[in-house]
Order: C-alpha cells, then sequence, then structure tokens
C-alpha cells in the first residue's frame, strides 16, 4: 500500500472521500423533509372503496362551515382553565367546547428566558429564533406536515411556503381567509389573504401593543351582514402578548393572569358573535408551545410541549363526546385537516393528520369515508407497504366497502377500529421518520472525518520527508495477491464492526436501514474506512524521516499552531460570529512578527557592513540572504501593513459591529462617486499590470496573450460603464448590451488558455523532431529565433521542461483569468481587493523565505519553506474572505454577482458565480500559491513533488478544519444559536470543502493537460 | 499601533494613552538603563545581554509587555458585553499583567538562582526558566 502514501492525488483523493463524509454528516444534521409539492383538488377524493361505488364529493361535503382558528402564543396546558380562562372554562364544563391536549413539535432548539432584553444582539438572535418556531408551527397547523428547523433556516430568502397548505386549497374552492397577529402567517402564505394586518413580534418588552393591535379589528370583522352570514370563511388570530410575557418573566409572572382574563374576553366575544350568525362557527383555540414556570421554552418538559387545543362549535346539538377531563391526545397537524375539512376543501397535499374526533359527522357512512379519505391519503404519501398498519388499512377498506354494500352495522364498527388503528400507526410513522436528527449518521461522519484527517496527516507528512527513499526492493515484499487479500480481509472486518454497531445502537437511522441505494453508500463507507485503515498504517510505518520540521522557524511555528487552534475556537459562539476577527488578529501577529525579523535582519547588515572588516568573512553570506530582497522591503512592508490596515476598513463584518459605517458605504455614497470610481479603476489597471507582468511566464508569442489580456480588460471596462458603475467620455458604450460584453469576455479567456495548448503542441511540430526518442522543445519565441540559426535538433531539449514551462504557464493563466473574472463579479468598491491579494502574496513569500530569516543554513529549508508558504496563503485566502465583507452568516452571501452577464436565471451557473465571488480571497491566493511553485522550481520531477506536498497540506488543513468543526456542531446541537450561527458555518465549511476539492481538481487538470498535451504533439509525427 | 489595527479616526486620546503606556513599560526604563542605541539594538536582539541580569529583567519585561497587551485583544470580540471590553481596556490589563508576571518571573528566577547555591536539585528549575526566557 505504499504505492497509495506515494501517490500525487492521494491527498486529493481524501479530501474527495472527506467531502463524502461531510455530505453524510449534512444529511444527518438537517432532516430535510421530502414535501411532495402536490396541490390537493377535489378530484383526488376516492369514489370508489375496493371496488363499489361512493360519491366522494358529497359523502365529503362537511356542509357550510365557517372556522376561527385563534392562536395563543405560549398558551400551556393548565392556563386553559376555569382558574385563568373562566368563561372557556365554563363553556368546557357544560360540554359545549371540547378540550385536547396536544404535544408541540419536537423541541430541537431552547429558547431560554431573556435575561436582558435590552441587549441588542441577543435580541436579534431571539427574534431570528422565536421566527423560526413560528414558522415551524404555523407551517404545520397550515399543511398538515411537520417541517423541520432545517427546512425552514435552509429556505433561502423565500419563506413562503411552496407546497400544498389549508390555505391554498380554501383558496381555491373560493373561501375568504382573513389574519390578524404575527406576521409570520404573513410570510408563510402571502397571498391566499384576503385581508390581514400583521404585527411583528420585534419588541419583545411590548406585550400590550401586540394584542391590541389584533383585537382592534374583530368588532368589525365579526358583524355579519345582512343575511347573518359572516363575511369571511377562515379566520385566524394569532396573539403574542402571552409569549412575551413568558420570555420576560416567567410563568409564575402577575402579569399572566390578566393577560389570560384578556384572552379569555376575546374567546368570548368571538362565541357571542358566532352565536348570532346563521351558519355553524367552529372556534378552535391553541397554543404553538408551552413555556417554563423559569420562562422561555424549547425544552422537552411537559409544561413546555403540552397545550391544548380547544374546540367549540355553535351547533346547539353539539356535545363535547368525551368525558371530562384532560381530554385525548392529538397531533398539531391534526388542525389541517380538519379544517380543510369543514371548509369543504380537500385535505392539503402533504398533510399527515387526522380529524379532531370532536367534530366527527354522527352519520356512519361519511364518518368511515372521511377516515378512508385520510388514511389512504397517508398511505400516498410513500409508506411501505409491507408494514402493519398498512395491512390494517386494506382490511378495514374491505370492512367499508362490505358496509356500503350491506349497511350492516358490525362491519362499520370493525371498519371504524380498524381505521383508527392504522391511522394512528400512520401518523406516528410519518412524524418519527422526519423529526430528529440522525445522531448514529452524524456520530459515524465524525468519525469517518476524523479517520480521513488521521490519513490526510500521515500521507503530508510523508510527503513532507526530505527525501523519499526509493522503495527498496526488499525480501520481504508482499505479493499483489496477499495485499489484495489483506485489503479484503479489512473490508469485511470494518463492514462487520459497522453491521454490528448498527444493531447494538438500535438507531432508526436511514443509513442502517439496508435499502438497496443506503447500502451502496453503507459499503462505500466501510470501504473509505478500509482504505484509511491502509494509508494509516503503511503511513506510521513509513514516516521516520521528521528533520524537515526541525527547520522550522518561529513564524512556522506561529502559522501551524494559528492554524491548529483556529478550529477549536469554534467552541465559542461570538468566535464563530466575529471569525474575521481571530484572523485579522493573526494576520497582524505574523505582520509585526515578519516586520521585526526583517528588522532584525536589516540591522544586522547594516551594522556589520559598517562597522566592517572585522567580521568579513560572515559578510558573503549576509549579501546572499539580503540579495533576494533589499533594504527597501523594509518600507515595502511598513506599507503593506498600511494597505491591509485600508483593506479592513472596507467593510464591516461579523455580526456585532455590522451597523457601524465603513469606507464601502462612504465610497458608495452618492457624493462620493468620484473616489469610487477611481478604486475601480485603479483596481483595474493595476490588475492588468499584474496580468501583463505575469505574461512573462506564457509563450508570447507575437505578443498575443498581452493584446488578450488588454482586450478582456477593455471588456470589464466596458461592462463597468454600460452597467453605470463609470463615467466615460463616450457616451456610446452606455447602450450597449452588458450580456455581450461578458460573452465576448469568456470568448476571449477561452481562446487565451487554447491558444496557450495549441502553441505547445504546434511547436512541438514546427520543431519537426523525432518525438519519443529525441529531447526537444522551447517555450519562448526569443529562444526558438536563437535556436533557429543552430541546429535545433542537436540542443539537447528536455521534454520535461517542456513540460514545466508548458505547466507554469497554464498556472498563470490560471491566475490571471481568475483575477479578470473576479474584477468583473466583484463589487465596485471591492475590486481593489484583487491586486491586493497578489501583491501580498508576492510580498509575504519574499518576507518568509528561510534563507533571509534563519540565522543558519539548514537541508530541509525547501520543505519548511513549502509549510510555511503553503499555510500563509491560506491565511491570506482567509483574510481577504473576510476584508470582502463576508461573514459566516447567510445574509452576507452577495446574490447579486450570481446575475452578472446572464439573462436569466440558471442555477449551475449563478452558484458558481456566487461561490467564486464569495470564495475569491480564497481562490486567488491559492492561484497565487501555484504559480509560484511553478516559478520557483526548475525541473518538471520537483515541482511535481512541490505540488505533491502542497496538495497534501491543502487537504489537510481542509479535512481538519471540517472534522472538528463537526465536533463542535454536534456538541451544540441543542444551543439556541444552533440553526442561526452554527449551521450557516457549515454550510460555509461544505462550501469550501467543495471549492478545495475543485481547486485541487484543477492543479490535478493541468498536470494532467500538460501530460496530455505532449502526448498530442508525440502523437502528432 | 494604528497600522496593527487602532481605530484612527475617534477616540485619539486612548490609542494614546496606550502607546504611553507601553512606551513607559517597555523602552523607558531599558533607554534610562542602557542609552538610545544598545536599547534598540538589544530589543531586536541584535546585542546578546550577556548575563547582565537587570538588562535581562528589562529586556524581558518589555518583550512580555507587548505579547500581554496583544493577548489583552483577545477578549475584545466576546460577547459578554462588560463595560471592560471597550477598545483599549483589554491591552491595558494585558500590557500591565504581561509587566508584572515578566517581573515576577525575574524575581522568582532570581531568588531560584541564590537558592540553588544551597540546593542544587534547584538548578533545574532555573535552566528550565532559562531557557523559556531565551527562546523568547
Amino acid at each position: 500500500m505504499l504505492s497509495w502514501l506515494q501517490h500525487r492525488w492521494t491527498g486529493l483523493w481524501l479530501l474527495m472521500l472527506a467531502l463524502g463524509a461531510v455530505t453524510l454528516f449534512l444529511y444527518g444534521f438537517f432532516p430535510l423533509k421530502y414535501h411532495s409539492g402536490k396541490f390537493a383538488h377535489m378530484d383526488d377524493l376516492p369514489n370508489f372503496i375496493d371496488g363499489i361505488g361512493i360519491d366522494g364529493q358529497e359523502v365529503y361535503n362537511a356542509g357550510e362551515h365557517t372556522v376561527v382558528l385563534m392562536v395563543i402564543d405560549g398558551l400551556r396546558y393548565d392556563f386553559a382553565t376555569e382558574e385563568y380562562m373562566p368563561f372557556l372554562g365554563e363553556l368546557l364544563k357544560n360540554k359545549s367546547a371540547c378540550i385536547y391536549v396536544s404535544v408541540a413539535e419536537p423541541p430541537t432548539v431552547t429558547m431560554p428566558r431573556i435575561k436582558s432584553p435590552e441587549r441588542k444582539k441577543e435580541k436579534a438572535q431571539w427574534r431570528r429564533t422565536i421566527n423560526f418556531w413560528r414558522d415551524i408551527f404555523a407551517s404545520a397547523m397550515m399543511t398538515g406536515s411537520i417541517s423541520t428547523f432545517a427546512d425552514v433556516a435552509l429556505n433561502f430568502g423565500a419563506p413562503a411556503v411552496r407546497g400544498d397548505s389549508v390555505l391554498r386549497v380554501a383558496a381555491s374552492r373560493g373561501r375568504h381567509s382573513v389574519m390578524y397577529g404575527d406576521d409570520t402567517w404573513l410570510r408563510l402564505f402571502p397571498g391566499l389573504w384576503a385581508e390581514h394586518d400583521g404585527t411583528t413580534s420585534f419588541y419583545v418588552t411590548d406585550y400590550t401593543e401586540v394584542d391590541y393591535n389584533v383585537t382592534r379589528h374583530l368588532d368589525r370583522i365579526l358583524s355579519p351582514d345582512e343575511d347573518m352570514k359572516p363575511i369571511f370563511d377562515f379566520l385566524v388570530l394569532h396573539y403574542l402578548g402571552l409569549d412575551h410575557i413568558g420570555h420576560l418573566e416567567g410563568a409564575r409572572s402577575p402579569k399572566i393572569k390578566p393577560k389570560l382574563i384578556e384572552m379569555d374576553e376575546v374567546v368570548k366575544k368571538l362565541y357571542t358573535a358566532m352565536r348570532q350568525w346563521s351558519r355553524t362557527g367552529v372556534l378552535i383555540v391553541c397554543g404553538d408551545h408551552g413555556m417554563r414556570d423559569a420562562g422561555g421554552h424549547g425544552g422537552a418538559s411537559p409544561a413546555e410541549v403540552l397545550v391544548p387545543i380547544v374546540v367549540v362549535k355553535t351547533d346547539d346539538g353539539f356535545r363535547c363526546p368525551h368525558p371530562s377531563g384532560p381530554g385525548p391526545t392529538v397531533g398539531q397537524v391534526d388542525i389541517a385537516p380538519t379544517v380543510a375539512w369543514l371548509l369543504r376543501a380537500p385535505p392539503p397535499g402533504d398533510s399527515a393528520g387526522r380529524l379532531l374526533p370532536a367534530l366527527m359527522p354522527a352519520d356512519v357512512r361519511q364518518h368511515l369515508y372521511l377516515l378512508h379519505v385520510l388514511a389512504s391519503h397517508n398511505a400516498k404519501q410513500g409508506l411501505p407497504t409491507d408494514t402493519e398498519f398498512y395491512k390494517q388499512f386494506k382490511r378495514a377498506e374491505k370492512q367499508f366497502a362490505q358496509f356500503l354494500a350491506t349497511g350492516q352495522q358490525s362491519a362499520a364498527k370493525i371498519a371504524k377500529e380498524f381505521y383508527d388503528e392504522s391511522l394512528d400507526a400512520m401518523s406516528k410513522y410519518l412524524t418519527e421518520t422526519t423529526a430528529e436528527f440522525d445522531l448514529f449518521a452524524i456520530n459515524f461522519a465524525t468519525v469517518l472525518l476524523y479517520i480521513l484527517a488521521a490519513a490526510a496527516s500521515c500521507t503530508t507528512l510523508y510527503s513532507l520527508q526530505t527525501e523519499i527513499r526509493k522503495p527498496s526492493i526488499t525480501h520481504h515484499q508482499p505479493s499483489k495477491v496477499s495485499l489484495l487479500l489483506a485489503f479484503a480481509i479489512m473490508f469485511i472486518i470494518f463492514s462487520i464492526i459497522l453491521v454490528i454497531s448498527c444493531f447494538i445502537t438500535e438507531t432508526k437511522s436511514s443509513f442502517c436501514s439496508f435499502s438497496p441505494l443506503w447500502s451502496i453508500a453503507f459499503f462505500a463507507a466501510a470501504l473509505v474506512l478500509t482504505i484509511a485503515y491502509f494509508v494509516i498504517k503503511t503511513g506510521v510505518e513509513k514516516v521516520k524521516d521528521m528533520t524537515a520540521l526541525k527547520e522550522l522557524n518561529a513564524i512556522d511555528y506561529l502559522l501551524i499552531l494559528g492554524t491548529l487552534f483556529h478550529s477549536w475556537s469554534f467552541f465559542g459562539t461570538s468566535f464563530i460570529e466575529e471569525e474575521h476577527m481571530t484572523w485579522y488578529f493573526y494576520w497582524n501577529t505574523l505582520m509585526f512578527f515578519v516586520l521585526v525579523r526583517t528588522v532584525v535582519v536589516i540591522v544586522t547588515y547594516l551594522s556589520k557592513r559598517w562597522s566592517g572588516a572585522t567580521e568579513t568573512q560572515e559578510k558573503p553570506e549576509l549579501e546572499v540572504r539580503m540579495s533576494s530582497v533589499g533594504i527597501s522591503i523594509l518600507p515595502q512592508w511598513v506599507l503593506l501593513i498600511a494597505l491591509h490596515r485600508y483593506l479592513r476598513t472596507m467593510n464591516q463584518t461579523g455580526d456585532r459591529w455590522l451597523f457601524l459605517p465603513d469606507t464601502a458605504d462612504w465610497l458608495n455614497a452618492p457624493e462620493n462617486a468620484f473616489y469610487l470610481q477611481v478604486h475601480l479603476l485603479i483596481g483595474t489597471l493595476v490588475t492588468l499590470g499584474i496580468c501583463l507582468w505575469n505574461v512573462r511566464y506564457m509563450n508570447n508569442y507575437m505578443y498575443v496573450h498581452s493584446v488578450l489580456t488588454i482586450l478582456a480588460t477593455i471588456c470589464i471596462l466596458c461592462y463597468r460603464i454600460a452597467s453605470d458603475a463609470l463615467e466615460t467620455p463616450f457616451p456610446d458604450i452606455k447602450t450597449w448590451d452588458t450580456i455581450t460584453i461578458v460573452n465576448l469576455f469568456w470568448a476571449i479567456l477561452i481562446i487565451q488558455a487554447l491558444y496557450e495548448i495549441i502553441i505547445y503542441a504546434g511547436i512541438f511540430k514546427s520543431c519537426g523532431c523525432d518525438p519519443g526518442t529525441k529531447k526537444f522543445g522551447y517555450s519562448k519565441p526569443k529562444v526558438k529565433s536563437e535556436d533557429y540559426y543552430y541546429e535545433p535538433a542537436e540542443e539537447p531539449w528536455n521534454v520535461d521542461n517542456v513540460k514545466l514551462n508548458l505547466a507554469r504557464s497554464l498556472s498563470h493563466i490560471m491566475l490571471n483569468d481568475l483575477m479578470l473574472i473576479v474584477i468583473l463579479l466583484m463589487r465596485p468598491h471591492n475590486v481593489i481587493m484583487v491586486p491586493s491579494v497578489f501583491v501580498t502574496s508576492v510580498m509575504i513569500s519574499k518576507c518568509l523565505d528561510h534563507k533571509l530569516l534563519d540565522l543558519r543554513a539548514g537541508k530541509g529549508k525547501e520543505v519548511a519553506d513549502l509549510i510555511g508558504q503553503s499555510l500563509v496563503h491560506v491565511w491570506i485566502g482567509m483574510v481577504f474572505f473576510f476584508y470582502q465583507g463576508n461573514s459566516n452568516s447567510l445574509a452576507s452571501v452577495d446574490l447579486g454577482s450570481g446575475y452578472v452577464g446572464l439573462r436569466e436565471y440558471s442555477p449551475g451557473r449563478v452558484a458558481l458565480r456566487m461561490g467564486l465571488h464569495a470564495y475569491a480571497g480564497p481562490a486567488l491566493a491559492g492561484a497565487a500559491l501555484y504559480c509560484r511553485l511553478a516559478r520557483g522550481c526548475d525541473t518538471w520531477q520537483r515541482y511535481l513533488q512541490s505540488v505533491w506536498r502542497v496538495c497534501n497540506i491543502y487537504a489537510l488543513h481542509r479535512i481538519y478544519a471540517v472534522a472538528v468543526y463537526c465536533v463542535v456542531a454536534v456538541t451544540f446541537r441543542h444551543h439556541l444559536f444552533v440553526w442561526s450561527v452554527f449551521s450557516p458555518k457549515l454550510l460555509y465549511d461544505f462550501v469550501a470543502t467543495v471549492f478545495t476539492v475543485q481547486a485541487l481538481a484543477t492543479i490535478a487538470q493541468i498536470v494532467l493537460l500538460t501530460n496530455l498535451t505532449r502526448w498530442v504533439a508525440s502523437l502528432r509525427f | 499601533m494604528i497600522l496593527f489595527g487602532a481605530p484612527f479616526l475617534d477616540s485619539h486620546e486612548e490609542t494614546l494613552m496606550l502607546s504611553a503606556l507601553l512606551t513607559l513599560l517597555t523602552v523607558f526604563p531599558l533607554v534610562a538603563h542602557a542609552g538610545v542605541e544598545s536599547a534598540m539594538q538589544l530589543l531586536f536582539g541584535v546585542k546578546h545581554f550577556s548575563r547582565n541580569t537587570i538588562i535581562e529583567m528589562l529586556v524581558n519585561n518589555a518583550l512580555l509587555t507587548v505579547c500581554g497587551a496583544w493577548l489583552g485583544a483577545v477578549v475584545i470580540p466576546l460577547d459578554w458585553n462588560t463595560p471592560w471590553q471597550k477598545w483599549p481596556i483589554p491591552c491595558y490589563l494585558g500590557a500591565i499583567g504581561g509587566h508584572l508576571i515578566s517581573n515576577v518571573l525575574t524575581i522568582l528566577k532570581i531568588s531560584l538562582m541564590s537558592a540553588a547555591d544551597k540546593y542544587p536539585i534547584l538548578n533545574f528549575i532555573v535552566s528550565v526558566l532559562n531557557k523559556f526566557n531565551l527562546s523568547k
């Protein structure tokens, strides 16, 4: 298995495996529910029961009803009693109302009591999370299916429920829905209300105004028209005051009682109004969650999860069928089909609930039919057919058919029992499968990530050895067969371990469900474990020579320890929200260290030079050290620090200081447009300069590359002018179509890359040499022309040399193109970042050079240099990521950049642009690093080796960061901030991993392309 | 100071005070003791203090003070919302704390050294402390 360790792209493969593991983790962490998105229709109602015909629409009809749904936020079960709400208690007592216990949705996030409501940050967090709660509650009520927090949290910017809901079916049947209260309902179901007035719970300290805003409409809306018919069909009232009191002062607060009395008055008002209508009214009073005595909610204690649902019907014949007492347990999802039925609309597409028993019709036929509708509706939602409740459902259907055919009461009774049983089991099944974290998958993925991290560190350490000894052919070389056998055995062992762990934990995870699709993933995981095991084993055996690591100096240690510690700092939420602070702090420290070191070196140099003759023998060495930078490095370095200081003010990011004005705001103010344009112009032109400078490393035959680059830049400027970001003396350009310009730009870039490859392939031809045996080729036309005079065939040009040149020029083309593309995508004030990345990269590479900083020379300098360089580029990438105004919250993703040069929405391209824009800093830094590698190496072999090392380091860093973060996310999965802070960061990490894979793959492609070109060239002859 | 991230449009006074404090704690005693030029050389590690305990102490003081001020900045992003988390205060505290620790270390070392004359076992600790200082 040594060959694996030595393989050049092992890091990349490991990273890809890690990506798989992260995906598994995300799958477990975000229990996304599958919403069919089906819209229910009246024609969906079954017209045949086991072959016997029945007029579905007619039987289903509930008669005319008006439904009032009154939601009192935070109404817990013991509040709905005579003690707190006298009128409601009275109704319950004389059986004109029914009370049920419902269990609130799975509490995955705790909403603690607010300790200091004035604190801005806490208020904002609280508000975000409480909105999640309400979203989930309202969508559970209206769609009849439970969505998870993740569904809501990941619903970027479009919180509206896309699937079916009671409101949609009601609207499609021409019913009028009216909404007063919390604006969650308006956000979730826009356009479905005939009338509405939303209040926000923005001020948690306010608990009178929010309720008054709801109640003030009642008198008007409740008064019926001339036929004594109400002017609406469905009314939703959402009272927030009680919950606010609960969050502020707890359930024992003296303010609770008057509030409940006020609510009771509202109930009374509704009830008396409804009695006067000519139509039957149904009033449903419920809470969305309870509250703890100490305040807050979200735990799993009975006081928090048990909420009452009170059903009142203004029909004189209505008597609550249940004995007085706590009442049977129902689910919150039961409201949806009940309301839909009362409004004579079909149950919404994704609903998984049942009808509230008190409202069930007395007519046996209708009763059974309703049960059948719901059961078959549930059965259609992908339930497995081999389960007991499905069989029960089938049996019930048979009995129902028999009842319809013969009218036997006994059959009806049996059918009813069977239906009830199967419905019970069904809704249990449907809620259970979707509710919780898939802990097994999460834990397993984390373990997998750790093992992969270990494997990656083994490969990295192996690759960092100074001299990789050729695998000596010893007598102990195991044969291929035995290797294969060992592999198979380990694979089987790991599979067995996995299976056993599945059974021991008795998990309900779908990972252990052994369905065909999942068993592929299952065995893939076992395979990954096996591979990682072998890599680690070989790594531990082979990694011996660690001399290179002794050459690290203080700055390298700072880089390594900083990177390691950074991942662990995420255990504090503030450090996630203000991650940029960590990076700025690190970056400052690094610059300070380098500054001090450079000062030391230069002072030594100067003092020795002046003090003169006694130390002449040391002078040449010093001269060598200084020659690469010169004294001017010091002022340059100070300027660089100043530049970074300026860039840092460009965008305020994070969470706490986000509101502070920054330079970007100042620049974007209309009166400062001139400075903004200057920024834009300077940024673009400096980038052009850098690109032209980079062109040196390409095959700039006939200056084609220079011309193409300048053309591309002109395209960018035209685009800026056309999109009104830049003033111009030529007004014509303003009218040009931006999309054509951008397309032209792409074309130029593609031509550039193709041209380079073709030139290389072509030069092989123009040499007219015999490939394969002869060595030939050049990169620069100048050399070529010289060569022309001499005998070309005799020049021993090396194929490897050409390859190196090609790789070098391809990397530079990549860097140039990337810079140009990013400039195109960036906001005008951020354009200046792009050249800054490059300048920083160049400067820091110079200053981190071990030759310059260390006192003595050592053997492993090269390796230590590589470690320092790659880590510092990671840092540069992250620092610029935050300079640019990104943060770890989804709000800072710039959606605008996704649509540059696109006429219509196409998800792939928009996502690609947005990703590239957000990760511009890391991408540019990475590209600059690889260019540097290609520039700095003198032979193809060494190039490959350094690429190998850097790839491993990058992969290791990524896997390590993700693995640590997964542990953080698992630890804090019940934290208040989990959906607003931890999960977005998780997504950011995921995207970063994807991009790292992509970046490393690009490097692999460059090497591959180089080999391919050589092959093509050799093919030509 | 401004280069490393201090706000430079407002709160001049605080920043100035911090600079003054740092100068007072680091450079001033050294300059007073050794003169301007050699102080600079000592601080940047060009010249080595050869067995001069007082200068060694002063240099260590300077280094640890800067380190302390530096580390003090760590707590600023935390969201405890205490009043002392405002901009320069943690750095003041860090600087003074660093200074204090450095002094304590020096005294400890000197007392240990004198004690080590009597009890040779303590030499081990002294050498550890010495190493710690040198690596700075």
